[in-house]
């Protein structure tokens, strides 16, 4: 008994002395994101629409990306497109979700440590807006704490992100979904619907928290990505884009462009009419929808 | 030039926030935006919320070029003139200096202190409020009597309120040249005549960096600022004791000590009544100077008589704690003080417990918002000396902490009570309104501290007969079952429920307060999501005296439903139906021909 307790005490003191050594001989630098971003909104599809727009919404679909001094922030949510029965734009409650994460972000109101939270006060901001917004979205949301050089992630809904090294999925987001096509939702209801309508709780969202090094590659994107394209298929591209000079906007054009090819073909299997058939739906093809890809490589903060 | 150091400093720095701080390269000139908003008088947005809060002055700006009403903005409590008409006025005070106009005021802190050479402040909703820009300089050493850093605050620039086009606009008016660095500015503001709330997007400072000449200079400031210290009211910024030159220089002789027989002019013919009237239409610095004069204006400018009503607000930057207590004396009949936006650093506690104490005794009215100095023994003086208190305004006051509400129970006079934003609790507020019969008009706005504020509408409606107004603007924890207590409360003139979440029409709440406060003038049911047609038309119905009524931010109402109460209410003066879903401009604009007597408003926001 008391040679196994030795040996936990031993085991526990030699860790740490471990792990000490280690952030002794390896000075960590700070790790920051390079983003590139890129989408397609169902109705108007012009052509793709490469990051640098100031609009920062594809259709129902937004997003933002910002930064403060100890955190990367980046996220993506999908306006429930159900609410355009009601007369309501969908867009306007997701793009302003969005508006006011990033807010919240460049004020330094939120702790890197839990992005549940910044989507938590985002949408209690939402609430004190004057214009009475009525809408529903999903949500997710990943800090990248520079210093830790862990990413922190919060996830409501079927959004999600993958984290890549070495052309492998080393984490991803699961989707929530209450049934087929319905995903989890953040919702403000006209005062005569409240309690007639899908509204989840922040407290549903999935939370999770891993380190990440140089070099690892982040995806985000809404479902119009994630239904209509494979995993393998998105890991070509990245692995394809890794050593181009701007190798986020690239891949992220790139797969958007694929994603939204796809989605307009009526013989695919898309992984959507995969899941359909699970549900015993019968619906071959990709699935048009709004399309957002977030890419972002994980790299050294110089200082910049 | 900027020092080599300085240049250093800035590169390497990791804390350094890059966004905020820019160098123009030329000019070798720094310019940064607010680092931090230190201290404030009024905000629209609630205390947890970021949302059209007075922290959104600080940090970069997000709303310029684009004009309209944005969350992201800086926005203040109230505008125009519908505060001084409302049932919950206050009586102005004589001797306010006519030039005397803000209304609020903002502080700023910067990353680094420069000498201003431009300020630039981004006006994005109804621009033209800015009146009066300062500086303060704080020095390294103490008050030797108080232990705060002394600090003088210095008029960069002042102006009257503009009512200028409606359009974002960047703000630079000339400053006049500061002699020390700083790195804290202070903005002050006057909303009389817009015609909405004014927002205003961020603050960029510009300035250069202290020089070793400048460094030897600050240090005689130091000495000076010590002199100034010392000095009383009577001191005062130069060009205005230049001005005070020139009126006293109007009367004939010169006072001397010599010659105690001097010639007075004619106001040794006057009768002494008429030469008190002449000096009661003085503003108090004006009343200090004259007193220089000679002996026998100096006789009648300390008496007690002319010092009924003292309003130090519009002089807060010169009010120290030796003017307060030089202003013992002449302060015994002293009926109304407001001594608002008086800092700490300035005024301190023990000299306004002093002052309080002997100058109490007939005082009435007690306007003290926004002041550091108030604390919980000073709240403990106003009560043990000044029995007679009907009105104590302490909105703003952040420094009074636990249990520190609790003596105001004694004024058992009380009549008006404003807290808000203050950190008053439960037990307290129940404890003053069983002690005080009295209250008519009671500001509870954005007071977080008390959890269930259903008992104390509760209390409200058994103990204080007579309330007129009621201000819970903010307030999460009233619910529909206070607002209905609060319906026994049938004098009520004023009810201000803006963007209390949890107050639902469904209950029949508003009915209720309707039908039964047949008196109400004005209404405010800011973002109240759930209130319907039904409400408003009890509202056409009963409230004949209506005068302002706010339903903005609400999808149900119809216009049909809002052209009846503009029809029945015929006392209807202002009605704010901004983001209304159910009424579109056009309507808003046939109103404004239809009912030209009303100020019908409807903000408006750009999609971005």
């Amino acid at each position: 008994m008391q040679g196994i307790l030795g040996r936990m005490l031993y085991r526990a003191f030699a860790s740490n002395v471990q792990t000490e050594i280690k952030t002794t001989h390896q000075p960590r630098d700070p790790l920051r994101f390079v983003t590139g971003c890129s989408g397609f909104s169902k109705t108007l599809s012009p052509g793709p629409q490469c990051s640098g727009l100031k609009k920062l919404t594809f259709g129902d679909d937004s997003y933002f990306i910002a930064r403060d001094k100890t955190a990367d922030v980046l996220g993506v949510a999908d306006g429930v497109g159900g609410w355009r029965n009601y007369g309501i734009d969908p867009s306007a409650f997701s793009s302003s979700l969005m508006r006011v994460c990033e807010h919240l972000v460049n004020h330094g109101r939120f702790k890197p440590q839990s992005p549940a939270n910044l989507i938590q006060d985002s949408y209690e901001e939402l609430l004190a807006h004057k214009y009475p917004l009525i809408g529903g979205s999903t949500a997710c949301v990943v800090a990248l704490h520079k210093a830790e050089r862990t990413i922190y992630t919060a996830n409501l809904g079927d959004s999600g992100f993958m984290l890549i090294r070495n052309g492998e999925v080393v984490h991803r987001s699961e989707e929530q979904q209450h049934y087929f096509n319905t995903p989890f939702q953040l919702t403000v209801a006209p005062p005569e619907q409240e309690g007639h309508v899908l509204s989840d709780r922040i407290e549903q969202a999935a939370k999770t928290s891993y380190k990440v090094e140089e070099g690892d590659v982040l995806l985000m994107g809404t479902d119009g990505l994630f239904d209509n394209m494979h995993e393998d298929m998105i890991l070509d591209y990245i692995t394809k884009y890794k050593d181009r000079k701007d190798a986020a906007k690239e891949s992220a054009c790139h797969i958007a462009q694929k994603a939204h090819d796809l989605s307009l073909d009526p013989d695919y299997l898309s992984p959507f009419s995969m899941s359909a058939l699970n549900f015993g739906i019968p619906i071959t093809g990709g699935k048009p929808d709004d399309i957002t890809v977030l890419v972002a490589t994980v790299s050294c903060d110089h200082g910049l | 030039m900027v020092p080599k150091f300085f240049k250093n400093f800035m590169r390497n720095d990791p804390t350094d926030n890059s966004d905020s701080i820019n160098k123009e390269k030329k000019s070798g000139n720094l310019f940064f935006n607010a680092k931090e908003v230190t201290d404030f008088s009024s905000q629209y947005g609630g205390e947890e919320t970021l949302s059209y809060t007075a922290c959104n002055l600080a940090g970069r700006g997000s709303v310029f070029p684009m004009y309209g009403d944005y969350t992201q903005a800086c926005v203040f409590r109230t505008y125009g003139e519908w505060w001084d008409i409302a049932p919950s006025r206050k009586k102005p005070f004589s001797r306010t200096p006519p030039s005397f106009c803000s209304q609020d005021y903002i502080e700023l802190l910067f990353e680094q202190k420069v000498h201003p050479t431009k300020i630039e402040i981004f006006e994005t909703f109804n621009p033209g409020c800015v009146v009066k820009i300062l500086a303060c300089q704080t020095s390294e050493d103490t008050n030797v009597d108080t232990g705060h850093k002394i600090t003088r605050w210095k008029t960069l620039w002042e102006g009257p309120p503009d009512k200028a086009e409606q359009r974002s606009r960047s703000f630079s008016p000339s400053l006049k040249p500061c002699d020390f660095p700083t790195n804290l500015i202070r903005l002050e503001l006057c909303h009389k005549l817009v015609n909405y709330y004014t927002e205003l997007d961020s603050v960029a400072l510009h300035g250069r960096t202290p020089t070793e000449e400048d460094k030897k200079e600050a240090d005689g400031m130091t000495q000076m600022v010590k002199q100034m210290d010392k000095l009383e009211v009577k001191s005062e910024t130069e060009s205005n004791k230049k001005k005070g030159d020139v009126t006293i220089r109007n009367v004939p002789t010169e006072p001397s000590d010599d010659s105690p027989q001097c010639d007075n002019g004619y106001f040794d013919k006057l009768p002494e009544e008429v030469i008190q009237l002449i000096l009661g239409f003085l503003d108090v610095l004006s009343l200090c100077r004259v007193a220089c004069t000679s002996r026998l204006l100096y006789k009648h400018s300390y008496d007690s008589l002319q010092y009924t009503e003292l309003n130090l607000q519009p002089h807060w930057p010169q009010v120290n704690s030796v003017a307060l207590d030089s202003l013992h004396s002449r302060s015994l009949f002293l009926q109304r003080l407001n001594l608002s936006w008086c800092h700490q650093n300035i005024v301190t506690e023990t000299s306004f417990c002093r002052y309080i104490n002997v100058c109490g005794k007939n005082l009435r009215d007690l306007y003290l918002s926004s002041c550091s100095f108030v604390t919980k023994a000073s709240i403990h003086q106003i009560s043990e000396a000044c029995p007679k208190l009907k009105e104590l305004d302490i909105g703003s006051c952040k420094m009074i902490g636990k249990n520190g509400f609790e003596d105001i129970s004694k004024l058992k006079h009380l009549e008006r009570l404003n807290l808000y934003r203050t950190d008053i609790r439960q037990s307290e507020i129940l404890g003053i309104i069983r002690s005080c019969p009295n209250l008519q008009h009671l500001n509870l706005g954005s007071v977080h501290g008390v959890h269930n504020m259903d008992e104390v509408m509760t209390a409200l409606s058994e103990h204080t007969a007579h309330l007129k107004s009621l201000d819970l603007w903010r307030n999460h924890n009233v619910t529909s079952a206070g607002i209905h207590a609060l319906a026994n409360c049938t004098k009520l003139e004023e009810l201000d429920i803006g963007w209390c979440n949890n107050v639902k029409s469904q209950s029949q709440c508003l009915i209720a307060i309707i039908k039964n406060c047949l008196n109400l003038k004005k209404l405010f049911l800011t973002a109240n999501r759930t209130v319907t047609d039904t409400d408003l038309l009890t509202l056409a119905e009963y409230s004949s005296l209506m005068e302002q009524l706010d339903i903005l931010g609400n999808r149900l109402v119809n216009a049909d439903t809002a052209e009846k109460v503009l029809q029945k209410c015929v006392n209807l003066n202002f009605f704010d139906v901004s983001f209304c879903a159910g009424i579109d401009n056009y309507t808003v604009q046939q109103w404004k021909q239809q009912f030209p007597h009303v100020a019908v408003k409807k903000s408006f926001q750009d999609r971005q």
